[in-house]
């Protein structure tokens, strides 16, 4: 039971972050209907500076956390007016491989400069562990998880109850009536490039503080698939519940199903065999809109 | 132009009879050619062939039927294991286990389309995705099958005594294929399947309505193009004598959907460009940056790095690929020649 619970906490502190993550990539789909491949590369640029800005200069955490996300903001800025403005008219899959030849750039740039290697995030928060009764998990897990929570609750905020956060939605729900009423398209374009990419930030540097840094980090905007899609492409609470239940998941099938069958490596790839799932039985996943183009 | 599409229809296997002599003459200059190359140009042609094939799958199915595919270095990968397995552990002689390879990878390949029966556009490259990821972890997982990690030897193959273990001439082996590839998709796009693939990608809905089953010709379209995978994906095992798990991750697969985007869309001669740029690239890259930084460790960096501006500038600027470039290019020069056509 011990086993089933600890496998449980990590799985959804662990998901937290994957929701994060895919609230970015729920908000640059539902604002410009592309899926960012390079989302992970985004994170993970994100969560370099940080450490960069932390080493280089020894400023403290705070301000340094905020500098990153204002470079992530230019970052995403430039992304978009350089080439996704280029693309509004182009087909589904030249969009999507522009993301990914994004992705693919970014990722040599962190090479280039970082190296292929892992470097340790600067103790922010403690690993010393906390007991919660029944398990002990490390502070900065904690840290994380609340970090996470309060970041949704500042975007849920920003989006119901900021007039920014209104044309946004109203560019969602539909693009043509909010352009009609004047809503400025290319602007909110660019400030769902901007939010997104600030969202990654906060989860590279989550992601970073609890395993350090690597090019591997860019794997998380591949896992985070299986959660975008079972909260459903265009739902933000469906991202925010799906990731940790992809957290979840991923742990119980690496902790379960290894002991039980003894096959290595399943917990990662779970979630995708549940992708392959929902596409087949409900491709709208849980909590997204039901119009989705059938052929 | 007019003569040109009549011939065209009356001949299909053929095209016009200039562009058959022009396409036999440079088949057969590129054979005799290879013959005299050193190992590293055979390697270079080698790859390129065997890309080529494998991108003309892939063009199948995401030129000129609309579908996507991001999982095509897996399928690949099943082809090339398949084949090791069928002529090493079953004993099978090497052509039948190159086209049962080829029909495995098809049926692999129908599995993980059928999602495209209801999804398309993003819906449908996230299914690809999780396939290639899936099928990676497949290879890792089953030793028998792939040798896990190991990966597994494979030998260049004899057929009726007649031994391909030397590279240039196993290079005309690969060389028949690719031919042979080239001509059955020249043909498919002309024949009634082909129709009904631009039919679907064009719009599905309208397609129906005219008498296509949608879904029969999406899984054909799938069968084909991994058939192509497969068979490629055996090629390459046989010419690398070894097949590992490596030659066939996400990235390979990125690649090609790089290649035939670069290459150009719904083209055979697409495919076979954008295969020759994808190898070519990443050498003369190296040999540039070896005048820049001698630092053989940011090499491959720059090199990634490149590939993902070359890509996206591609699709910014010529979305239709070098396929169009090569076109213009030539009308431009037949333009400055007076020729009119």
């Amino acid at each position: 039971m011990d086993y089933f619970l600890a496998l449980v906490v990590n799985g959804i502190i662990v998901g937290s972050i994957y929701s994060v993550v895919a609230l970015g990539l729920v908000l640059i789909y539902k604002a410009t209907e592309v899926v960012n491949f390079a989302q992970g590369e985004l994170l993970m640029i994100g969560a370099y500076i940080c450490l960069e800005i932390i080493v280089k200069t020894g400023m403290p955490f705070i301000p340094a956390f905020l500098m990153s996300m204002g470079f992530m903001a230019i970052l995403a800025l430039i992304i978009e007016r350089v080439v996704l403005r280029k693309m509004l008219e182009a087909p589904v899959m030249s969009v999507i491989m522009v993301t990914v030849g994004i992705g693919v750039i970014l990722r040599a740039v962190v090479i280039l400069v970082w190296k292929a290697i892992s470097i340790p995030f600067p103790e922010i928060f403690s690993r010393e562990g906390v007991s919660l009764g029944f398990i002990t998990i490390g502070q900065v897990y904690i840290w994380s998880f609340v970090l996470t929570l309060i970041f949704m609750g500042l975007f849920g905020a920003f989006f119901k109850y900021t007039r920014i956060g209104l044309v946004m939605r109203a560019t969602a729900s539909s693009r043509k009536a909010a352009e009609s009423m004047g809503v400025p398209l290319t602007k909110v374009f660019a400030l769902a490039w901007v939010i997104s990419a600030v969202v990654s930030c906060v989860g590279g540097v989550l992601a970073g503080n609890i395993a350090g840094l690597s090019p591997e980090l860019s794997f998380y905007g591949i896992k985070v698939f299986p959660a975008v899609i079972l909260g459903g492409l265009d739902s933000i609470v469906g991202a925010s519940i799906s990731g940790v239940i992809i957290g979840v998941l991923e742990n119980l099938g690496g902790g379960y199903i290894k002991d039980l069958t003894g096959i290595r490596g399943l917990g990662p790839v779970a979630p995708f065999f549940v992708l392959v799932g929902i596409l087949w039985i409900r491709p709208t996943g849980l909590f997204g809109k039901k119009e989705i183009e059938r052929v | 132009m007019d003569s040109n599409k009549r011939s065209n229809c009356s001949r299909p296997l053929l095209g016009t009879r200039h562009e058959c002599i022009g396409a036999i003459g440079l088949i057969v200059a590129v054979a005799v050619i290879s013959q005299f190359l050193d190992d590293y140009f055979l390697t270079l042609l080698t790859t390129i062939s065997i890309y080529a094939l494998a991108g003309m799958g892939l063009n199948l199915l995401m030129g000129n039927t609309g579908l996507i595919s991001i999982a095509h270095a897996g399928f690949m990968g099943v082809g090339a294991f398949s084949s090791a397995y069928l002529i090493h552990d079953v004993g099978l002689p090497v052509l039948l286990s190159i086209i049962l390879a080829g029909l495995i990878t098809s049926a692999v390949g129908m599995f993980f389309g059928l999602p495209s029966l209801r999804l398309k556009g993003v819906y449908l490259a996230m299914a690809s995705f999780a396939a290639q990821i899936i099928l990676y972890w497949a290879f890792e997982v089953s030793r028998w099958f792939t040798g896990g990690q190991d990966g597994r030897f494979v030998d260049r193959p004899t057929i009726l005594g007649v031994s391909f273990f030397e590279s240039n001439h196993y290079y005309l082996f690969v060389l028949a294929f690719t031919v042979i590839g080239a001509i059955v998709n020249f043909n498919i796009l002309r024949s009634k399947l082909g129709r009904a693939f631009s039919a679907v990608r064009d719009r599905a809905i309208a397609a129906e309505l005219m008498g296509i089953n949608v879904f029969r010709t999406k899984m054909a379209a799938f069968g084909l193009s991994t058939f192509y995978a497969g068979v490629a994906g055996a090629l390459f095992g046989f010419y690398l004598e070894f097949v590992a798990i490596q030659a066939f991750t996400l990235f390979i697969s990125i690649q090609f959907l790089a290649m035939v985007i670069i290459g150009g869309l719904g083209k055979v001669s697409g495919s076979i460009l954008g295969a020759a740029f994808i190898v070519i690239l990443p050498e003369v890259m190296d040999s540039i940056a070896l005048m820049i930084t001698p630092n053989a460790g940011e090499m491959a960096p720059i090199r990634m790095g490149v590939f993902g501006l070359i890509v996206v500038v591609f699709l910014i600027y010529e979305p239709h690929g070098l396929a169009r470039s090569w076109r213009r290019f030539v009308d431009w020069g037949l333009a400055r020649m007076g020729v009119n056509r």
